[in-house]
């Protein structure tokens, strides 16, 4: 069996839900993903568990999840925040009163190549490699600041 | 304005998409063409979702926000 890793960079946004008091959303723009949860932390958890769904269901069927891309405007708001927003340490922010917050978060998708798919030297008509990819691991976010305003 | 899970997940069967209970997890999914989106219910059919994250799942799926918000 061959492998090897990959590993993708996505950008969180997490916001306070003006709607569900108590609650906060986060939404990853890379695959245009939003879920929330009962606190920041629980929202991480939450919007982490729904990349991982979206991740995966979207390789099984081959499709690149990638495409799910969230429109302009929601990076636009990224950029405001990163642009204007201070940097702080991203377990602070719970109690603070920040509104808006910005972070990024790591995946690393272990490649799984069944080496009875793969291409046999000096065969004629080779079988066409059949890559699966699995989403093996994912990483609290990548640095441990997030930016906020 | 939010909604509660369970309304949500009748309301988007009714706009023909498919809902499914996790094998685990704190997320059902809504799946339409063998696409998903997953679906916070982390307290349940109590769970109140924003409109944040109704305007994500219309975005999917190519919903009119209005519409659905008519079926909640």
């Amino acid at each position: 069996m061959l492998t090897n890793t990959r590993e993708y960079n996505f950008w969180f946004v997490f916001q306070r839900a003006e709607d569900v008091p108590g609650e906060w959303t986060g939404h990853c723009l890379e695959l245009d993903v939003v879920s929330q949860g009962a606190s920041l932390r629980d929202a991480m958890s939450m919007l982490t568990e729904a990349c991982f769904i979206v991740f995966g269901d979207d390789l099984a069927v081959g499709r690149d999840p990638l495409d799910r891309r969230a429109p302009e405007s929601f990076w636009s708001e990224l950029y405001k925040i990163c642009r204007e927003g201070e940097t702080r340490e991203f377990s602070t922010l719970e109690e603070s009163k920040v509104h808006s917050i910005a972070c990024q978060v790591q995946i690393k998708c272990l490649r799984v190549q069944d080496a009875m798919h793969a291409p046999i030297i000096g065969r004629q008509e080779p079988m066409t490699p059949q890559p699966l990819m699995i989403p093996l691991t994912w990483a609290e976010p990548a640095t441990s600041q997030a930016r906020c305003c | 304005m939010p909604a509660r899970f369970s309304q949500l997940r009748r309301a988007l069967e009714t706009l023909g998409l498919t809902v499914v209970r996790p094998a685990g997890g704190s997320h059902w999914k809504a799946v339409r063409d063998g696409k998903s989106y997953p679906i916070p219910a982390h307290n349940g059919d109590k769970t109140e979702i924003s409109e944040t994250y109704i305007r994500g799942v219309c975005r999917c799926f190519d919903l009119n926000v209005d519409e659905l918000r008519k079926r909640l």
